[in-house]
C-alpha cells in the first residue's frame, strides 16, 4: 500500500490523512457546483466577470443545464486586469450586459472571482452603482474566489449566504418552517420531515419557491434549520438577520445523534417527541438484511455521496458489513468523534485519496466492489454503485432504512457508470 | 464596450488548450491555479480523461501562497508528483494570479528540471488566451524542448509530421485517423501526430525533425511548425484534408517539399463574398470552404474565432471572436456552418448546418461531430 493515496485509518492523522500537494480532479461530477446552486434562485440571472479560462467552466455547465439564458459573462482581457481600473471594467461590462435585456431579469447574481481580491476592486461601488442605474433587480454579492477558499469561506458557502441576503423579516408566520442550505429536497418520509408536517407546520424549501415573492416568503419561517455543511454559514447569516431562530441539524447516520437533533427540534418548537426505539430496531433490520444480501462483498464509500461518509462507514462496519474503503481526502470536524471511534474499533479501514497526483495511476479494477457515491464507483472500476450525492435528502432513521435498500439495489444492478458520473449536477437538467 | 456574452459560450481557454495539446505525450502538465481549471478541462474540454491517465494537476493556489510569493510548495509538490510518477516532461502553466503577482516560471522550471533531471518548460498562458493560443504554445514548448536536430531528408517518400491536433477541434477520433490515411493514400509517409493518437508513432519526442514537411491542420500548430521552418527549415503547409481540398492540399505538401517553402494550402483557392458562411478555427473552416470552393464552386466566407492570427484568412473571411462582433458578421447570413450554439446568434431565417465544435459546445453535441475529413454538406444536401 502506497501511503501517499491509501493508508489504513490506524496510521491515519487527523483531519489530513494525506500530505498536501498537486490536486487531480477524478472524471466525477455529480455534486452541484455554484451555477446549479445559483439556478436555484427563482429565475436569477448569473453574471460571472472574469477570464476566459476561468468563464468556461460555469458557462458550459449552465449550457448542459440547458440555461444559457441564464448566463452571462464580462470577459477579462490581459490588458484590462494589468492596465485598466477593475472597478471600472467590472461596473461598465455589467451595466453593458444587462442594457442588451429586452427585459431585465429580477435578480442577478454577481460573480467577480479571484482576480478582483487582488486587484482590490471595490465591489460595494459597483452594487451601488448597478442598484441606483437598475432600481428594479435585486443584485446578489456571491463569488467565484476559489484561491479563498482553503483558508476562508468557499464560493459555495458565500453564494448560499448571497442568496438568502435579498430575504427580509417578514411577519413570521408560525406555521411555516425553513429548511435550507441543501441542494437535495428532504426526503419527505424522514422523521424530521414527518414530525413538521404532522405537528401542523408546513415545510418551505428552496424547491418550494417557483417564483420571487414566493422565496421573499422565507423572510417568515418561525424556525430555520440547515442540514448540509455548506449551508450552515450562509442559514446561520440569513437566521441572525431576520432574528429567526436557527438550528443546524446535520445528516446524521448515528442513532443517538439522530434521537438528538430531533430532540433539539421538538423541543424548540414545543412538540412532544416520538419514541423512536422501534426506527431504531427498524434500521437494525435493514442493515442486518444488507448484512445478508451482500454476503461479504467489500462496499466503498466516497466523500461526495454523503458530509458523513466515515459514519456510515462505522454504521455499516458496526452491523457487520464489509466496508474496505472510504474514499476522503480529509476528515470533517464533525467527523472527528466517528473517525476516532474508527481508529480503535476498526484499525484496517483503508482511506484512500481521490485527489493526490498518484490517485490518477491506482488501478481501477474492484469491479466487485459495491461503491456508496460517484467517486468510490470510478476509483474501483465497478459498475455496482448507489448513484447518489450530498446525502440525497435522506435524514434520520429513515435515511438509514433507504440507504440500506440503495445499497442492496446497487449490489444487484449493474449501471453505466461511465455514461453517469461525468454528468454533472445529479438531479439537475442533463443535456449530454 | 466591454467583452460581454450574454447567451454564447466562451471558447475553450488558453490553459485548457495547453493541457490538451500535451495530454497523449507523456509528460505532467501542472496547472498553477487555485481550482477550476482542471474540473473545468477535464468535464467540457477533454474527451479523453475518463479512462486515459494522463498526468494534469492543478497547484491548489491559496490566498496567502500567493501573496506572500511562497513558490516553494509549488516546486516540492510538483518535484514530489514527478519523481512518484516519473513524467517523460514537466509542463508548468499559468492562471490569472500567477500571472499578475509575477510569478517567475522560468526561474522555477530551472528549479524543478535541476532537481529532477526531467525537461520542464512553462506554456505560457494566463487564462485570458482562447485554446488555440494556449495549444500553439504549448506544442511550440514542447518542439523546443525536444527537436534537437536534423534528420537527413529523405529521397524516396516525403516524410511528414502532422502537428496542431487535438479533440477541441477533432473531437471525433476518426478525423486525425483519416487525416493520416490521406497521407498514406498520396504516397507520403506520415511519421507522427503531434497531440492525439492516429495510429501512428505515439511517442514522437525524438523524431520531431525526422520529417520533410511539417502538415498544420488546425492553427494550434502554426507556431511549433514555424519554430521548426526557422530552426531546422522544415517547410510546412497549413491546410485540412476536407472534401475538396485533398488533391490541393497533397500538392501542396509535394511543392513545400520541392521548394523548401511554407504555404498555405487554401490561400490561393479564390473565393468571392458570399452570405453563406462557415464558423470555427481557421484552417479548419478554411479548408472546408475551399474544398467546396474547389469541388462544388460554391462560396463561403470564413469566421474565424480564435484569436490566433498566425494562419492567415482571405479576404473575404475574417477573424471574429466577441459575441458583438460573430452576431454583427451573421447578421445577413443566408446560410451558416457553425457548432449548434451559434444558432442564438444567427438569423432566424438563415439555413443552419450544425457542425459541432468541442471547442465551443464542449461535450454538448459530442455524438454529432463528423470525421472531418469526410464532411460534405453539399453533398449530403445540406446547403
Amino acid at each position: 500500500m502506497d501511503k501517499r493515496n491509501e493508508i489504513r485509518i490506524k496510521d491515519a492523522s487527523f483531519p489530513a490523512p494525506f500530505a498536501a500537494g498537486l490536486e487531480f480532479n477524478a472524471p466525477v461530477h455529480g455534486t452541484w457546483n455554484i451555477v446549479h446552486i445559483g439556478m436555484q434562485f427563482p429565475m436569477a440571472h448569473q453574471i460571472y466577470i472574469c477570464a476566459d479560462n476561468c468563464m468556461r467552466g460555469v458557462v458550459m455547465t449552465a449550457a448542459e443545464m440547458g440555461m444559457l439564458d441564464r448566463i452571462s459573462g464580462v470577459v477579462l482581457s490581459e490588458e484590462e486586469m494589468v492596465s485598466d481600473d477593475i472597478t471600472r471594467v467590472t461596473l461598465e461590462g455589467i451595466s453593458e450586459l444587462l442594457h442588451k435585456f429586452d427585459k431585465l431579469p429580477e435578480a442577478v447574481i454577481v460573480f467577480p472571482v479571484c482576480v478582483h481580491h487582488f486587484l482590490s476592486c471595490d465591489m460595494e461601488y459597483v452594487y451601488s452603482h448597478l442598484e441606483e442605474e437598475f432600481p428594479g433587480v435585486i443584485f446578489m454579492r456571491a463569488f467565484m474566489d476559489p484561491i479563498m477558499q482553503k483558508l476562508h469561506l468557499t464560493p459555495e458557502q458565500t453564494l448560499r449566504r448571497a442568496m438568502l441576503e435579498p430575504v427580509k423579516a417578514k411577519e413570521p408566520d408560525d406555521r411555516q418552517i425553513n429548511i435550507l442550505g441543501c441542494d437535495m429536497p428532504l426526503d419527505k418520509n424522514s422523521e424530521l420531515y414527518s414530525l413538521l408536517t404532522s405537528n401542523g407546520f408546513k415545510v418551505r424549501e428552496i424547491f418550494d419557491c417557483r417564483t420571487v415573492e414566493s422565496y421573499m416568503d422565507l423572510g417568515a419561517g418561525r424556525l430555520n434549520i440547515c442540514n448540509y455543511p455548506t449551508g450552515d454559514h450562509g442559514v446561520k447569516a440569513f437566521s441572525e438577520r431576520c432574528d429567526i431562530p436557527y438550528l443546524y441539524l446535520p445528516l446524521a447516520v448515528d442513532y443517538d445523534e439522530i434521537d438528538k437533533e430531533l430532540k433539539l427540534m421538538c423541543d424548540t418548537l414545543g412538540i412532544e417527541m416520538p419514541d423512536y426505539q422501534d426506527r431504531r430496531s427498524e434500521c437494525d433490520r435493514a442493515l442486518s438484511d444488507l448484512k445478508v444480501h451482500l454476503d461479504g462483498a467489500p462496499v466503498a464509500i466516497d466523500y461526495t455521496v454523503h458530509p458523513r461518509p466515515f459514519g456510515i462507514a462505522y454504521l455499516l462496519l458496526s452491523h457487520g458489513i464489509n466496508v474496505a474503503k472510504v474514499f476522503a481526502d480529509k476528515v470533517t470536524d464533525e467527523e472527528k468523534d466517528v473517525f476516532e471511534k474508527l481508529r480503535k474499533e476498526y484499525p484496517d479501514l483503508v482511506i484512500a485519496a481521490t485527489i493526490t497526483p498518484g490517485a490518477r495511476r491506482i488501478p481501477r479494477n474492484d469491479s466487485d466492489v459495491v461503491a456508496v457515491g460517484q467517486k468510490a464507483a470510478w476509483f474501483c472500476g465497478t459498475k455496482h454503485f448507489v448513484n447518489m450525492v450530498e446525502g440525497g435528502g435522506l435524514f434520520g432513521y429513515e435515511g438509514i432504512i433507504r440507504l440500506a435498500g440503495l445499497i442492496a439495489e446497487a449490489y444487484d444492478t449493474e449501471s453505466d457508470t461511465e455514461d453517469i458520473v461525468p454528468r454533472k449536477g445529479l438531479g439537475c437538467v442533463s443535456c449530454i | 464596450m466591454r467583452n460581454t456574452f450574454k447567451i454564447l459560450p466562451v471558447l475553450t481557454g488558453d490553459v485548457s488548450g495547453a493541457a490538451s495539446a500535451l495530454f497523449e505525450l507523456g509528460g505532467m502538465t501542472v496547472i498553477h491555479d487555485p481550482s477550476g481549471c482542471n474540473s473545468t478541462y477535464n468535464t467540457h474540454d477533454e474527451t479523453r480523461w475518463y479512462s486515459n491517465d494522463s498526468l494534469i494537476y492543478i497547484t491548489g493556489l491559496n490566498d496567502v501562497d500567493a501573496i506572500t510569493g511562497n513558490d516553494e510548495k509549488f516546486i516540492n509538490s510538483t518535484i514530489e508528483a514527478a519523481q512518484e510518477l516519473n513524467p517523460k516532461f514537466i509542463s508548468l502553466t499559468n492562471s490569472p494570479i500567477p500571472f499578475l503577482n509575477g510569478t517567475d516560471f522560468e526561474g522555477i522550471c530551472k528549479i524543478i528540471s535541476g532537481r529532477t533531471g526531467i525537461t520542464t518548460f512553462h506554456v505560457d498562458t494566463n487564462a485570458t488566451g482562447d485554446y488555440i493560443s494556449g495549444a500553439s504554445k504549448a506544442f511550440e514548448a514542447y518542439v523546443k524542448a525536444f527537436a534537437v536536430s536534423k534528420a537527413l531528408r529523405s529521397t524516396d517518400q516525403i516524410r511528414v509530421g502532422i502537428i496542431g491536433a487535438t479533440p477541441l477541434d477533432l473531437a471525433n477520433p476518426e478525423s486525425v485517423k483519416s487525416v493520416a490515411s490521406f497521407l498514406a493514400d498520396y504516397g507520403f509517409e506520415p511519421v507522427y501526430c503531434l497531440g492525439m493518437d492516429a495510429g501512428l508513432d505515439s511517442d514522437p519526442q525524438d523524431k520531431l525533425t525526422d520529417v520533410d514537411v511539417n502538415l498544420v491542420i488546425s492553427s494550434a500548430g502554426i507556431r511549433a511548425a514555424i519554430f521548426m521552418e526557422e530552426k531546422f527549415n522544415i517547410p510546412y503547409v497549413a491546410g485540412f484534408p476536407a472534401e475538396g481540398m485533398k488533391d490541393a492540399l497533397a500538392g501542396a505538401v509535394n511543392e513545400a517539399y520541392k521548394s523548401g517553402v511554407s504555404v498555405c494550402a487554401y490561400s490561393n483557392i479564390v473565393r468571392s463574398a458570399s452570405d453563406r458562411y462557415i464558423v470555427g478555427e481557421p484552417v479548419v473552416a478554411s479548408s472546408i470552404a475551399a474544398g467546396i470552393k474547389r469541388k462544388y464552386d460554391i462560396d463561403i466566407d470564413v469566421i474565424a474565432v480564435t484569436v490566433e492570427g498566425l494562419v492567415p484568412v482571405a479576404e473575404v473571411d475574417a477573424y471574429s471572436c466577441t459575441e458583438d462582433t460573430i452576431t454583427e458578421a451573421l447578421k445577413s447570413a443566408g446560410a451558416v456552418i457553425a457548432d449548434p450554439l451559434y444558432r442564438y446568434v444567427c438569423p432566424a431565417d438563415a439555413e443552419f448546418i450544425r457542425l459541432p465544435h468541442l471547442a465551443m459546445s464542449g461535450r454538448l453535441y459530442l455524438k454529432e461531430v463528423p470525421d472531418l475529413c469526410k464532411f460534405d454538406p453539399i453533398k449530403e444536401g445540406l446547403l
